[in-house]
């Protein structure tokens, strides 16, 4: 039996979630629903020899079967991404990336359409693929993407700030510091995976989608820009909000395989239900981060900042499908350089292709916030130490000050009334930092390992995914098009985190983590909590846990729950956040905390750990930062420096 | 799928007949032997609310409780749950009531997409149903099989703890 009609009501209500009675993307169900199946390469990089689907297309329940060729009679082959770039809906000649989207089976049921892909015998003939992305930069690196000009797999280069001043400021300091950092992938793995119902009604040419998106405006522009060529009428295309099982970004993107259920819904003439399992997820859709950075801070001897310089090597898979930092709105970008009087900043970033999934928006992680705000933090950290200066009191020193009330970084940004010293000085009262440098010192003193890390962070929001998105599509016709400025909070913050590590096992401790928000007034401080305790989570989950392993030729190791680590209730920290405005609950801007937590903590918690650990002569770790990576990074230690000999300060281990 | 086709469909010579009482009413089903519970309860029965996150038993998001016993339904196949009892989600509570532990999710907002929430609330209910006073560490564990990726699960511990200090939840169904 099936529901006559779907029911229509306002998604999101707890009352009904709670009672099983939410509507998640998978709970809808058409008379006469029809399920697709993706079969997927399980090739990093291949040649399509052949495709055989007759064996699949005579299995009972089988409805039809459908490849790259067939779309590309339709002119639906590939799609456009929001970034500009284009990739395959079903590639014909060859796959970029393991679970790379092959061929669709649509059958009557889930089993059936499980029974019929697994039918459908795909050869190919293996190529030579690059899944680093320094690597894939080399001029003998396997090209990516054959269909296109350029022979290179450089895709874009950014850079916002001064060259010349920053590389100034560099020759004269008295003080350098620089650092390469690894920002590994990591998948945002929402509990629900992505999916969708297509329904074409061919008597009025009405498109109706429902689809577990934020962002079914970005979704409007993909099928805006290809629905002509099949003869669907942008005015009839109507998305139907569902409960999100979670997304965190992920689910911004416009994946192959709605279009696939599209283009199964116009041949079949019935709705088409597509939901991606769990292992498909994350081979496929909802990647964040994936940075190779090498960060450097010049200073005076005395520690007074001067220039700032980021080069980040921005791995974006085989198709460059983020809303991406070269057509991100300028506004976004002045924050980037960090809470501190400098200067000169200049921030460089190059787009890469490699033979992984394409990456995304997720996850603020966009090579402009959570990242940048880590490598400047990581820097800032060095730099203290380097000195001999407490790395609270070197921020403190080169704050930018609450007077004069306004202030021009060197990236152009005008703050108004972001009082840092306030927020770093509050966090610093409420843990008791003099104190815990002290206990620190006598912890080490008696062979312990304890670490503080100290972060100050920013966050941009825009003002709202439509008017992006709006922004997005104007830019995709005229890349030169006006667009206005975009209205944007930054809320912004510190955070202070306390780690003990076990020097035998490597196993790591959060002891404590507090954070001083620059938020606006609390209309539900419950509510609040959860908004600030919901991000710290999503920053300590890939500080020690969360890493997609890739094989040299792009295999993908973490595909599953099994091999991928997210941290469950027992090991997480209990989160009981006591939202700490720096002035009091008076504050006059109505700013909201977005996910700055995240952005805090995740370097805060890495600085903690190198905390602990530089006077054995560690300057960084990249994160994850786990038990076994710090076990390692002790025994190797042990290795070098017998307990007799000298200064451990020589060894400079980076991990 | 239409009923013209199920019927066209050749009878796979393994169906076997089923009788599974959920939430206190018995179904008889013919079922595949592959079929698995969650597909039954959500495909057959329509009961919705018990979620798919995963295909390792790694996110707890379809915790059913089997004749009282946390699993996960999509590891158990609909014939091992033949003469058995189910309770899912929407059984928690009768018509239009709410059970404490789901007033306690509510009032500690310990949801955020709610995804992960039925799985939470039958692993919950099972710990309170062996222990009606648990301390933190023993909600943790007890939880340890479901996965969130909203909350921090601070939130979701708190709900337990409040739901098992309610008066009457030794008395409520289950």
């Amino acid at each position: 039996m099936v529901e006559a009609e779907p029911r229509f009501r306002q998604s999101g209500d707890p009352s009904l979630i709670v009672r099983g009675r939410g509507q998640f993307i998978d709970d809808v169900e058409l008379p006469g629903m029809l399920y697709l199946q993706l079969v997927r390469s399980p090739l990093p990089h291949a040649r399509i020899v052949g495709i055989e689907t007759a064996a699949a297309l005579r299995l009972p329940g089988v409805v039809a079967v459908i490849t790259g060729s067939d779309l590309a009679r339709q002119g639906l082959a590939w799609m456009p991404t929001l970034a500009g770039d284009r990739r395959p809906v079903l590639p014909i000649d060859e796959v970029s990336f393991q679970g790379q989207e092959v061929v669709g089976v649509v059958a009557s049921d889930r089993y059936a359409a499980a029974d019929a892909a697994a039918a459908v015998e795909v050869e190919y003939d293996p190529l030579p693929g690059v899944a680093d992305p320094l690597q894939a930069l080399d001029a003998d690196a396997p090209l990516v993407r054959p269909d296109r000009s350029e022979r290179t797999n450089l895709v874009w280069r950014w850079q916002a700030g001064d060259r010349d001043g920053t590389e100034d400021d560099f020759a004269k300091a008295a003080v350098l510091v620089a650092q390469q950092m690894h920002i590994p992938r990591v998948h945002t793995s929402a509990i629900e995976s992505c999916g969708c119902v297509a329904s074409w009604d061919s008597a009025t040419g009405e498109l109706t989608i429902w689809v577990t998106t934020h962002a079914p405006e970005g979704m409007r522009v993909v099928l805006g820009l290809i629905g002509s060529t099949v003869g669907i009428d942008p005015e009839k295309i109507r998305f139907v909000s569902v409960d999100i099982g979670g997304g965190a970004g992920g689910k911004i993107l416009t994946y192959p395989g709605y279009l696939v259920a599209v283009a199964a819904s116009l041949a079949t003439g019935r709705p088409v239900k597509w939901i991606e399992s769990r292992n498909e997820y994350m081979q496929a859709a909802s990647f964040a981060g994936g940075y190779e950075i090498m960060g450097s801070l010049a200073a005076d001897a005395d520690g007074r900042m001067r220039a700032v310089r980021i080069r980040t090597v921005a791995d974006r898979g085989s198709a460059d499908v983020g809303v991406n930092p070269h057509r991100i709105p300028p506004e976004l970008l002045p924050v980037s350089s960090g809470p501190y009087r400098l200067e000169h900043a200049l921030l460089e970033v190059e787009g890469v292709y490699t033979n992984r999934a394409p990456g995304g928006v997720a996850y603020r992680r966009t090579a402009r916030v959570t990242d940048t705000v880590f490598a400047i933090e990581r820097l800032v950290d060095i730099l203290a130490h380097d000195l001999g200066i407490d790395p609270a009191e070197l921020r403190l020193r080169n704050m930018i000050p609450p007077e004069p009330a306004s202030y021009v970084t060197p990236l152009g940004y005008r703050w108004e009334s972001d009082d840092y010293v306030a927020t770093l000085r509050k966090a610093m009262d409420a843990i008791g930092y003099a104190e815990l440098r002290r206990e620190q010192a006598e912890r080490r003193a008696a062979g312990q390992l304890m670490g503080i890390g100290v972060a100050s962070f920013t966050e941009a929001l825009v003002g709202g995914p439509s008017r992006l998105f709006n922004i997005l599509a104007a830019r995709l016709v005229d890349p030169n098009a006006s667009v206005g400025r975009v209205s944007a909070q930054y809320p912004f913050g510190s955070h202070i985190c306390v780690v003990d590590l076990d020097g035998g096992s490597g196993e790591l401790t959060i002891r404590r983590l507090v954070g001083v928000h620059g938020i606006g007034h609390q209309i539900d401080p419950l509510v609040l909590q959860g908004q600030i305790a919901g991000p710290l989570q999503s920053g300590f989950a890939p500080a020690l846990y969360e890493e997609v392993v890739y094989d040299e030729f792009g295999g993908n190791l973490s595909s599953t729950l099994l091999s991928y680590a997210i941290p469950r209730a027992p090991e997480s920290p209990d989160w009981e956040p006591e939202p700490r405005p720096p002035h009091g609950d008076g504050a006059a801007e109505r700013i909201s905390p977005g996910e700055s937590p995240s952005v805090g903590a995740q370097v805060a918690i890495a600085n903690a750990v190198v905390d602990a650990l530089w006077h054995l002569g560690v300057r960084h770790v990249d994160i994850p930062i786990t038990p076994s990576k710090v076990w390692s990074i002790l025994r190797e230690l042990e290795a070098r420096m017998p307990a007799s000999s000298g200064n451990a300060r020589e060894t400079h281990l980076t991990h | 799928m239409l009923d013209a086709e199920r019927s066209a469909l050749p009878q796979a010579p393994g169906h076997i007949t089923i009788r599974v009482t959920v939430n206190g009413d018995l179904h008889e089903s013919e079922v595949e032997p592959r079929l698995l519970l969650v597909h039954l309860l959500r495909d057959e029965l329509h009961l919705t609310g018990t979620h798919i996150g995963c295909d390792t038993s790694s996110c707890g998001a379809c915790t059913v409780l089997l004749d009282g016993a946390a699993v996960k339904s999509c590891t158990v196949l609909a014939v091992q749950a033949d003469s058995c009892q189910v309770l899912t989600v929407e059984g928690l509570s009768r018509e239009g009531g709410v059970h404490p532990l789901q007033a306690a999710f509510l009032d500690e907002e310990a949801l955020d997409c709610g995804y992960c929430t039925p799985g939470m609330l039958m692993s919950a209910r099972a710990l309170l149903l062996r222990n009606d006073d648990p301390t933190d560490e023993e909600i943790r564990h007890a939880i340890a099989g479901n996965l969130c990726r909203c909350t921090g699960y601070s939130a979701i511990v708190h709900a337990v703890r409040r739901a098992a200090g309610a008066a009457g939840e030794g008395a409520a169904n289950g």
